[in-house]
């Protein structure tokens, strides 16, 4: 006797990123799930974020990492309060991991809330964890040809950084090319370039923050 | 890359569906996985066996149909399965919907024995 399941979601993930997503926005909190190889600059990002965040949006930090605290001290050094996810044999953070932070006192009244993925480019991008938003992060010295080769990630970001761009030329990296790269798998994608040891780009990146900022807080006015 | 811990979650819920239909016995699962599932069928098949060897499901068969991804409008929300990025959303013409965001594998039915 076949017994029909209408299509069941057997994801757990799943289920507790849906409890993730409405609490963040019951609370008018953005989240943003970054995503990147080791090395391509997710850490600096979000230490630049914080300078830029001091005085308008109040916001913290997950960073996840397999050991160490190293990301977390140097994010609250660049200003806002940031919890490190030690993540052991773990290769991405999961939905659980958000929720068991969701309720902690840092987190207690922040408008913007950036989630540092472990670094890789393949398995966090299969893991939702209730954010409003995926960022992928593509360094120039990692070669343009990544969103070709990993497009799992860049079919489900809404928005591709490109960083280092103050090492453009080093390589053969062409940033024109890794865009069309992504908007081939990707049309979606919107795309900015920058460098967070320059500064260069940086407004790109910020007006596209201030702009889902933007489109949360009418929601939370429209829900209170 | 998750394929046991996926594998891991399909034995725990084919369990709990064993015991709602005792004494009926669970025969086959048949599953949903889309190609932007990043699961691998052949290592989600393996581990599942692997899983369930020497245990009262052993033998437990895992059909998988291949589906299409399923898009997202971000505005809007309306869902659309088609294999490739859809131009525009099919509820309110807004550009470029983006792939879902939860993972792709559902289940779809299970067949056990008897009545």
């Amino acid at each position: 006797m076949k017994v029909p399941y209408e299509n069941k979601v057997l994801s757990k993930n799943d289920r507790i990123a849906s409890d993730v997503r409405r609490h963040l926005m019951a609370r008018g909190i953005v989240a943003l799930n970054l995503i990147g190889s080791p090395g391509s600059g997710k850490t600096s990002l979000v230490e630049r974020t914080a300078a830029w965040c001091h005085g308008r949006v109040a916001a913290a930090a997950l960073t996840g990492d397999q050991a160490t605290c190293h990301d977390a001290d140097r994010i609250e050094r660049a200003g806002i309060p940031a919890i490190q996810i030690t993540t052991g044999s773990e290769c991405h953070l999961n939905a659980q991991r958000i929720l068991d932070c969701v309720g902690r006192d840092e987190l207690w009244d922040i408008e913007l809330l950036l989630i540092e993925n472990v670094g890789n480019l393949i398995c966090p991008a299969a893991y939702d964890l209730g954010e409003a938003a995926k960022v992928a992060i593509l360094s120039v010295p990692e070669g343009d040809d990544k969103p070709l080769k990993y497009p799992g990630l860049f079919k489900r970001a809404d928005l591709m950084v490109i960083s280092k761009i103050d090492l453009l030329g080093s390589n053969d990296f062409d940033a024109g090319r890794a865009e069309a790269n992504a908007r081939e798998v990707a049309p979606h994608i919107e795309v900015v370039r920058l460098s967070c040891r320059t500064g260069e780009g940086l407004e790109g990146w910020t007006r596209w923050l201030a702009g889902q900022l933007a489109q949360t807080a009418p929601l939370t006015a429209r829900q209170a | 890359m998750h394929e046991l811990s996926v594998a891991a979650a399909l034995l725990e819920w084919a369990e709990e569906q064993s015991r709602i239909h005792a004494p009926r016995v669970l025969r086959s699962i048949e599953l949903e996985l889309d190609p932007m599932s990043c699961l691998n069928p052949e290592a989600l098949r393996f581990g599942f066996t692997a899983l369930t060897a020497e245990t009262p499901l052993a033998g437990v068969a895992l059909d998988l149909v291949s589906i299409p991804p399923t898009w997202e409008c971000r505005l809007c929300g309306t869902r659309l399965a088609v294999p490739d990025s859809p131009s525009s959303c099919s509820g309110c013409g807004a550009p470029l919907p983006r792939l879902a965001r939860e993972s792709s594998l559902k289940i779809r039915s299970i067949e056990v024995d008897g009545p």
